[in-house]
């Protein structure tokens, strides 16, 4: 999992990802199980910033997905059960890729689908809750941690990095009006990346 | 008593033009009531001296900054100083920028005074925003112990940000800034917290402390839009974008970079138009509510930065075309 795979997938969660790269991204976060720790992570981040409930489909859904499927009792079709009686790999495939169909329409269609607005205030409703219980010391301090600098243009090379911040400068100072105030130089000084 | 056929139905119409009238006013004083808003914005950042404790509100993070700025005999000196975190400085003087961030040595940019008064010198023009903007006045609210009126500037398209003012009522400072992105949610957000209002002084505390290690150099000849050599053209430009300003310098002492300002009046972007380079930016990326693109043109490295959506930056990019001959 590099740096950029991450803040790419941090982007993905806040939905500010930049179009052109959600595809690769997707594939990455299909392939590396870290990625997809790290996107569990983020959402559970995101809804304890924001006072939200805990929302539990977002932990370990492929496998959860991939496990109720295995256990579904599944027909065999005549046609499969003359050519042999061993385990179809067209079968494990086809399961596989509705597990990863699935985990894609749960993770990324349904909440926008449903989405009815913030999600109903934890107090007065039976919601399930992440028992944190079993979750290693060490995971649970890093989800504290304190946040650090980090690359504030989302980009892994110093000399674009320097050179963006100083056509960005020189962009400030020519901007037509006065009238954005501190804005643009607040977002210069005041940015400071690194979502751990 | 006898009433002339006409008479009732003309009255009616006068008292209804009239009335028509009277609302048209109201709403034009609204109107131009938000309007002279931003120009005391406007007016305020360029003559007033201040101190004060912002905080800076994005992606979930808050940040502390602390501002002087003063303006000295229609100079001005400015410093931003981060209180979170790697110290960060941004010190404007009047014709020069120089910027200490983490991880990176010190750097200032010099602009070209003759450039920066011509394009200033066209001045505010609120009216001309309301083909893309709807400026409207959006109520009061106290911010940082004193009161302000609210203002909007709500983009009619999605090819820019729009802006909620709160303008202070005594001075004309905006007090507190939200950039409003494209699902009406504020992206960022800047609130003074403590404001001092300074009489006009001297500069002696905004200067940077440590020297810059690079310099970007402004080319003397920086001529305003409509004069020098035309090599490049932008077509297709998102709806209101022009091109405003046209410049060159050299990035420290080794890049020549063409530099282009194109404005809608409010927003703005750069483009910056140099040799092929292997630094390049390729893509495009961000920092907050600032997007960049970047590509090979015709051999060229060309590179969009702009505090405008993802699209607009895209966009601007596409319609790039050079006119100049073939590179050997």
């Amino acid at each position: 999992m590099s740096e950029q795979q991450r803040q790419h997938v941090s982007a993905l969660v806040d939905g500010e990802l930049d179009s052109m790269a959600v595809h690769t991204t997707l594939a990455a976060l299909a392939a590396s199980p870290d990625l997809q720790a790290a996107w569990e992570r983020y959402h559970l981040i995101g809804n304890a910033l924001r006072g939200d409930a805990i929302h539990p489909e977002f932990r370990q859904i492929a496998d959860r997905l991939r496990a109720r499927i295995a256990n579904e009792p599944v027909p065999l079709a005549p046609a499969a059960a003359r050519r042999g009686g061993g385990p179809s790999r067209i079968g494990t495939f086809l399961g596989a890729a509705l597990a990863a169909s699935a985990a894609f329409l749960a993770v990324f269609a349904v909440p926008q689908l449903f989405d009815a607005g913030p999600a109903v205030s934890t107090a007065r409703t039976s919601a399930p809750f992440v028992v944190l219980k079993s979750t290693p010391p060490h995971l649970l301090t890093k989800r504290f941690e304190v946040q650090t600098s980090g690359q504030r243009w989302h980009v892994s090379q110093p000399a674009l990095e320097n050179k963006l911040d100083r056509f960005l400068v020189n962009h400030q100072e020519y901007s037509p009006v006065a009238l954005k105030g501190l804005l643009p130089y607040a977002t210069f000084v005041g940015y400071e990346t690194g979502r751990q | 008593m006898m009433v002339p056929f006409e008479a009732a139905p003309r009255g009616r119409v006068i008292f209804l033009w009239v009335l028509g009238a009277l609302f048209a006013g109201v709403a034009a004083a609204g109107e131009q009531s938000a309007t002279d808003q931003l120009k005391r914005i406007s007016h305020a950042m360029r003559s007033l001296s201040y101190e004060g404790t912002l905080v800076y509100l994005h992606d979930n993070r808050l940040e502390t900054l602390r501002v002087i700025h003063r303006v000295d005999h229609g100079r001005l000196h400015e410093q931003i100083v981060s209180q979170n975190g790697p110290l960060r400085t941004v010190t404007r003087e009047q014709d020069q920028v120089t910027c200490e961030l983490a991880n990176a040595n010190p750097f200032s940019v010099k602009r070209h005074g003759v450039t920066l008064d011509l394009l200033r010198s066209k001045g505010f023009d609120p009216k001309a925003l309301t083909a893309h903007y709807l400026i409207h006045p959006l109520g009061a609210a106290r911010i940082a112990g004193r009161h302000t009126d609210v203002v909007g500037v709500i983009p009619r398209d999605e090819l820019r940000y729009g802006y909620r003012f709160y303008v202070d009522k005594g001075t004309g400072l905006p007090l507190k800034s939200d950039l409003i992105g494209q699902t009406a949610e504020p992206i960022e957000q800047i609130m003074f917290t403590a404001l001092t209002l300074l009489p006009a002084g001297t500069a002696a505390e905004t200067k940077p402390e440590v020297a810059p290690q690079e310099v970007a150099a402004s080319h003397p000849e920086a001529t305003p839009e409509g004069q020098g050599q035309d090599l490049w053209r932008f077509t297709n430009l998102p709806a209101g974008f022009n091109l405003v300003m046209r410049d060159h310098w050299r990035d420290g002492a080794r890049r020549r970079v063409q530099h282009f300002v194109l404005s809608d009046g409010l927003a703005s972007v750069s483009v910056y138009v140099e040799n092929a380079d292997p630094d390049g930016l390729q893509g495009s990326t961000r920092i907050g509510a600032i997007h960049a693109a970047g590509g090979r043109v015709a051999d060229h490295q060309v590179t969009i930065v702009g505090e405008v959506p993802a699209a607009t930056v895209k966009a601007v990019l596409a319609g790039i075309r050079y006119r100049g001959p073939a590179k050997p």
